[in-house]
């Protein structure tokens, strides 16, 4: 089992866990199960071979993760899929309706719908209802919104990068990440996130 | 510029690029009247925070804020 002079990178447990992470994370990038097994398995084995160097799970962690970003972006970018510009201009005509829920006509937020406190991110990341709430609700996302989104949350691309990957426009680009955040919040809002106590803005 | 649904376009904006200053002075005349915009704020903040945190992705600074 565990080695003596380093991390225990043969520890079963750990390699489930951190298996699923990977998986979990690769589907939402590629929204294909059988590509994003294939992913995996591509950064675990190059992951791999370089085991040695680290001290500790997390820093090998952090190492799997970086290597599977990268093969992401790679695969992302075999597909080739430019944007349709009509799809997405519907996309976003219907973002409209979104609006219209949100924000009363003097653009100033519905009081049932104005954000109320959250838990402090602390309390947030460590409870499982967040990450459960979380995932749904980022598989809930329009296509072309939840893309954008994950290119420049979770790949770490900057805007500048993903306008040009996807020949769109900065505007185009910023508008997705914006509305990306805005269903994001709304969703897990609406699902039930929120802080019991009173230090909350209300 | 005062109004809720632009300011939130300009906080999501600022977590990606530099503002430039008349919309940095739009969304500070505006937060200090509207909690909905403050939490709003504090929420995308967290959604960042958590996506980084599940693609392993460093973030030792980015609760702490810019106020």
């Amino acid at each position: 089992m565990a080695r003596i002079n380093g991390p225990a990178l043969d520890d079963p447990v750990y390699l489930t866990q951190l298996r699923r992470d990977l998986v979990r994370f690769a589907r939402l990038q590629l929204r294909d199960a059988a590509a994003a097994e294939d992913a995996v398995q591509e950064a675990l084995a190059a992951a791999w071979t370089q085991a040695d160097r680290f001290a500790a799970q997390s820093e090998h962690k952090t190492w799997v993760f970086g290597i599977l970003r990268h093969k992401l972006v790679d695969t992302l970018r075999a597909r080739q899929r430019t944007v349709n510009l009509s799809a997405l201009e519907s996309e976003l005509d219907g973002e409209a309706l979104l609006d219209r829920e949100l924000f009363k006509d003097n653009g100033h937020w519905s009081s049932e719908t104005k954000p109320r406190p959250w838990p402090t991110p602390e309390t947030a990341l460590r409870q499982q209802q967040f990450w459960t709430l979380f995932e749904m609700c980022l598989e809930h996302l329009p296509e072309h919104i939840g893309r954008v989104f994950m290119m420049r949350e979770f790949l770490d691309l900057e805007t500048e990068a993903i306008c040009a990957e996807l020949k769109m426009t900065a505007n185009h680009c910023s508008v997705l990440i914006y509305r990306a955040r805005l269903r994001l919040r709304t969703c897990l809002s609406e699902k039930g996130l929120s802080r019991e106590d009173a230090n909350g803005e209300v | 510029m005062g109004k809720c649904k632009n300011i939130t376009r300009l906080l999501s904006d600022a977590l990606d690029r530099p503002l430039k200053t008349g919309e940095w002075v739009a969304i500070r005349l505006h937060l200090p009247t509207c909690s909905g915009c403050r939490n709003y704020r504090k929420q995308i903040r967290l959604l960042r925070v958590a996506a980084r945190s599940m693609s392993g992705i460093a973030t030792p600074d980015s609760t702490s804020g810019d106020d």
